[in-house]
């Protein structure tokens, strides 16, 4: 385990590491003492374990060792054969939690997991593919999408136009940009809420340096795959086996990804045994950069309330 | 040599099964080109990226095959699970004619079953012996028998009714399911057998005979 040299406007991670599971190798960041119970934290799609920079060394100070990984296909961790990674990510947290626990010296018992957007689905997912393996799980407004990304689907010119996307994905070199600050304002053009330097963290953490420029470490294969009828009704299909409690704190204001309504949080919400839900005051998709104050303080009340804090 | 007119036949093998070499013997009287790679994990080719078999993923790995030149596409054999990748390759324009060998999807579900055949599937990867290691080379991938396959059986109907080329159906006692006529009727242009035996001779003899009537009878003279 090595320690982190400093860089960028947050405290670096306490220790990183890799850890070897399911057949991949995902970075792992690690905040807070080592003995103490591990907690997950699940970035979301296109991100990486460093977007928990800010929030990560305050939730470990309530008393746990919160480890942040990046996804595979994310960040420094395993490369993917296409988009259609979910339940291979699924099986990753599943055994990260069990790996983690083995080595607190506590093989065999639950962990919390923290999951925000994609992650979020995510903690969800594994909850309910291994129930005896979480204790608790904090969504940050990672519900799935909104109604609206999942249009009708006309058969011949879906399939034709995915088909058409892979082999030109496929076909071409990375894209190079001329510049991190280029990828930034990119970044800032879909995630409009987030602040200038929260941006340039993602991005200089995000990319690599390569001849001409830069490229992003997100594997290029991620946005893609082929029409499998996916909806959000399989998704909640699938909230009917998380047995743990659930805190979902859900964006306030319109942002990327923010589109589901009050009552279509409800209803996914509803959905799910043991879950309540609050909206985050002032924030849009990423909760818990914007109002970490307020989503730290529920947070903590929220495992006060399950005696997972005294 | 049978005259098929020099059409291709690219053929994608079922997941955790040997490979596509069965399936390149058993053609080798196809009169075109025949390709039937091995798909990542099966047969001679290493595992996929990640290790992970997932239904569709075999599209990324006929990357080669995605942008035939028009007139040259071919015809299209998906077995099993794979069915998908073939029917999906047909709906994108890159398959001349269609061929699914047990390959309609199923067995199928509602949505509770089929979340519950998804969540069971992944269960099964992280208690069965080896899954979660990457196979030793030339040796079997327990992983890859444990892929779900697609068992929506209003989204298949859906798809298979805008397939726009001549279809053949096969089906052979190792089909899972058993209103295989009635699915495969939404195909505006199709042929639908029942053969004894799952065998790729047997299923490429049936595929052959279907392509020389076929061809006549969309190309008289």
């Amino acid at each position: 385990m090595a320690a982190v040299g400093h860089t960028g406007p947050f405290a670096e991670p306490d220790r990183t590491r890799f850890i070897d599971v399911n057949r991949t190798r995902l970075r792992a960041w690690c905040w807070g003492d080592p003995t103490a119970p591990p907690v997950l934290l699940l970035h979301g799609a296109h991100d990486h374990g460093r977007m928990w920079d800010d929030f990560a060394p305050r939730f470990a100070a309530l008393g746990f060792h919160a480890v942040a990984v990046d996804f595979r296909g994310h960040g420094d961790s395993g490369r993917i054969a296409s988009g259609m990674m979910w339940t291979a990510a699924t099986l990753d947290v599943c055994e990260l939690a069990r790996l983690l626990a083995d080595e607190a010296g506590t093989p065999g018992e639950p962990i919390g997991v923290i999951g925000h957007s994609m992650g979020g689905g995510q903690a969800l997912s594994a909850a309910g593919t291994a129930p005896d393996r979480f204790a608790w799980l904090v969504n940050l407004d990672g519900l799935g999408p909104p109604a609206e990304a999942f249009p009708d689907f006309e058969p011949v010119e879906g399939t034709t136009a995915a088909l058409d996307q892979i082999a030109k994905v496929l076909g071409r070199p990375l894209r190079v940009w001329a510049s991190q600050d280029e990828m930034a304002t990119r970044r800032g053009s879909i995630n409009i809420r987030l602040p200038r330097r929260f941006l340039d963290h993602l991005v200089e953490h995000g990319s690599v340096e390569t001849e001409g420029g830069f490229v992003w470490k997100t594997d290029p294969v991620f946005n893609l795959g082929v029409p499998d009828g996916f909806s959000i009704d399989m998704i909640l299909a699938g909230y009917e086996d998380v047995a743990v409690p659930v805190l979902a704190l859900m964006s306030s204001e319109d942002d990327a990804w923010t589109e589901v309504s009050d009552d279509e949080v409800e209803r996914r919400v509803a959905a799910l045994p043991d879950a309540r839900w609050r909206s985050v005051p002032n924030a849009g998709h990423y909760v818990h950069v914007e109002n970490p104050d307020f989503v730290l303080a529920e947070i903590e009340a929220f495992l006060r309330a399950q005696q997972v804090l005294s | 040599m049978t005259d098929t007119s020099a059409t291709g036949l690219l053929v994608i093998h079922d997941l955790g099964s040997d490979g596509g070499g069965p399936w390149a013997h058993a053609f080798s009287s196809w009169g075109g080109a025949v390709v039937a790679p091995d798909l990542p994990g099966h047969g001679s080719a290493p595992p996929p990226v990640g290790g992970h078999h997932e239904a569709g993923d075999a599209v990324f790995a006929l990357i080669d095959h995605l942008s035939p030149p028009p007139g040259t596409e071919p015809v299209v054999v998906g077995v099993g699970k794979n069915g998908l990748v073939a029917r999906t390759l047909a709906l994108g324009g890159r398959a001349s004619a269609l061929v699914l060998v047990d390959g309609l999807g199923g067995p199928w579900l509602d949505l509770a079953d089929r979340n519950a055949a998804v969540r069971d599937a992944r269960r099964a990867i992280l208690t069965t012996p080896g899954a979660l290691e990457m196979p030793a080379p030339g040796t079997p991938d327990a992983r890859a028998q444990l892929t779900p396959t697609f068992g929506d059986r209003a989204h298949t109907v859906r798809m298979l009714a805008a397939v726009p080329v001549p279809t053949l159906v096969v089906e052979t006692p190792s089909s899972v399911v058993d209103d295989a006529e009635a699915v495969a009727s939404v195909i505006e242009d199709h042929t639908i057998v029942r053969i004894d035996s799952d065998d790729p001779e047997s299923v490429a003899a049936e595929v052959i005979e279907w392509w020389v009537t076929t061809r006549s009878t969309a190309s008289p003279g």
